[in-house]
């Protein structure tokens, strides 16, 4: 992969965002609990990982069909987005 | 941390940056893709891309490169500083997640939800005004359907 942008291309974007002269950013606000949803996303297992690792524990318990029912519920329970309003202050340093 | 005490300085509110967090945006899994932009030792911007899951809202049968979240550090922000210590770090990273479409197949689709604050930068970076979306707060979804390079995606 290769970001390579010329001069000219540089200064037009450079101008975009002078024109929109606003803050770039996207997703929703989680302020200061940005940290703790990307490391429970990006620490997240895969389905396929999640159903073998229950597979392994309770294989012998539980059917396919409801294995899959299992990692499913997980699956969707982990995936909704956690809406944060909170507003930080931070407090003035002495 | 660093972003912690740039802001507390000014008492600005933002105190969620850390290294920890800087680390773990390296690591990925099979859907998320996280990308940092450093300069100075400093990491100035982030993203994180989903990369499996979502669709075009122009054309469903075309996948695209979904925008978790972009944030840029404090001072690169005008709302913080009139001036951003570094310009492009959020037009950059945008950038990148159209390459990152282009080099899976997506043609250089990306999606994404704005809050209000920055919409005018979507709409002046040619991206399509999907409108309000219920099911996310009511925040403007925005898609590069069309690529710069051919101005249509290719079949």
């Amino acid at each position: 992969m290769n970001l390579e942008i010329n001069e000219v291309e540089l200064l037009r974007l450079a101008q975009v965002e002078d024109e929109a002269d606003c803050d770039i950013s996207a997703g929703f606000d989680r302020g200061k609990n940005l940290g703790i949803y990307l490391s429970q996303t990006l620490s997240s297992i895969s389905y396929e990982q999640l159903k073998e690792m229950l597979h392994d524990r309770v294989g012998n318990a539980l059917s396919v069909e409801e294995l899959d029912e299992v990692v499913s519920g997980i699956q969707q329970e982990l995936s909704k987005p956690r809406l944060v309003q909170e507003k930080i202050s931070i407090e003035k340093s002495a | 941390m660093f972003w912690r005490y740039r802001t507390q300085s000014t008492q600005e509110e933002e105190s969620y940056w850390n290294w920890d967090t800087k680390n773990r945006i390296y690591l990925s899994n099979d859907n998320y893709e996280g990308y940092a932009i450093e300069c100075e030792q400093i990491t100035q911007g982030m993203i994180l891309l989903e990369t499996q899951n979502h669709r075009s809202w122009v054309k469903r049968e075309n996948r695209l490169v979904y925008v978790q979240i972009l944030e840029t550090a404090p001072w690169n922000r005008r709302s913080f500083q009139p001036v951003p210590t570094f310009k492009l770090v959020g037009t950059m990273l945008l950038k990148f997640a159209q390459l990152r479409s282009e080099e899976l197949g997506y043609r250089g689709l990306v999606g994404l939800h704005s809050l209000p604050k920055s919409e005018s930068f979507y709409r002046q970076m040619q991206m399509i005004d999907c409108g309000e979306d219920e099911e996310k707060e009511k925040l403007t979804y925005f898609e590069w359907y069309k690529t710069e390079s051919s101005h249509e995606p290719r079949d």
